[in-house]
């Protein structure tokens, strides 16, 4: 069992991208934040139940993907729906990256493709954290993420032409 | 040489092949103008990706509870003070000043200890805000 100060360790380099996935679903900084917050005191809350054997980091996500489905739950909303309220990086950075159009097309996939987008992008989850995260053979993972991946180049080619 | 399988496309793109499969695919990918056209076309998505996840990311500020163990040492605290206490009247009862006084060393060493772990690892906060 992971002691508070290894916990510490082991939460510390992943809380950049827990921001990232947090606010991808939650679309808004300070939910996202707290959904982060909720996600640590319930993971230490039960972290006599993680086995060391197994990665952290998807085991982490688990914990966090249901805090922010919890929220998701209270607020009464979908992710995919409802860009009021948004809360989207500068402008500055939607000239690079057209923000809102990437997620509307994550929107529009299936559950199972729009979740392990997420995970692997804004969380960086490998494909053993996310057979972990998800609970789901590598193998899966494997096809799952290629399906998911050309089910969305297929839309933003469709978008494009 | 093994075919490639559609999946294996991705797993190369994110490295998650071992180094001889991923040499075989390279070649293949290579070799192939249609295989090629796929891969750019998930490896197009993947940079777009990976951009948006990057300028979505951001340093949550975390609190984590103290551990049981500190607690543990909290409640310590009164009762070392205590025993201090106690060591300061000894030498009374056992007219042994030079045995009470090194009793109450080590008692202040065990106190000081305590403080100084307990303050070296008594940070709760996980990570402030960079913005």
């Amino acid at each position: 069992v992971l002691d508070a100060r290894a916990y510490a360790r082991e939460l510390r380099p992943l809380l950049a991208q827990s921001g990232a996935y947090a606010r991808s679903l939650l679309r808004n900084r300070d939910d996202a934040e707290d959904a982060v917050q909720q996600a640590a005191l319930r993971a230490w809350e039960r972290i006599e139940q993680y086995d060391r054997r197994r990665p952290f980091k998807g085991w982490w996500f688990a914990i966090l993907r249901n805090c922010c489905f919890d929220i998701l739950r209270r607020r009464s909303a979908s992710p995919a729906h409802g860009l009021e309220g948004v809360d989207a990086p500068d402008q500055t950075e939607i000239d690079i990256v057209d923000w809102e159009g990437l997620e509307a097309g994550l929107g529009r996939l299936s559950p199972d493709h729009e979740q392990i987008l997420r995970l692997k992008y804004y969380g960086g989850l490998s494909y053993d954290e996310l057979a972990e995260a998800i609970g789901i053979p590598k193998g899966t993972v494997m096809s799952r993420l290629h399906l998911a991946r050309k089910a969305l180049a297929a839309l933003m080619r469709k978008e494009t032409t | 040489m093994k075919p490639v399988e559609p999946e294996e496309l991705s797993a190369f793109l994110d490295g998650e092949l071992d180094p001889e499969r991923s040499r075989e695919i390279e070649m293949q990918i290579e070799s192939d103008p249609v295989l090629r056209a796929e891969f750019d076309e998930l490896a197009r998505t993947d940079v777009l990706w990976r951009a948006a996840a990057a300028t979505a990311a951001f340093e949550p500020r975390v609190h984590l509870p103290m551990a049981a163990n500190r607690w543990a040492w909290l409640a310590g605290f009164p009762a070392l003070i205590g025993a201090l206490l106690v060591l300061r009247m000894l030498p009374k009862f056992i007219e042994a000043p030079a045995f009470g006084f090194s009793l109450q060393a080590v008692a202040l060493a065990v106190l000081l200890a305590g403080i100084i772990w307990f303050g070296a690892t008594g940070e709760r906060e996980v990570a402030r805000s960079s913005v």
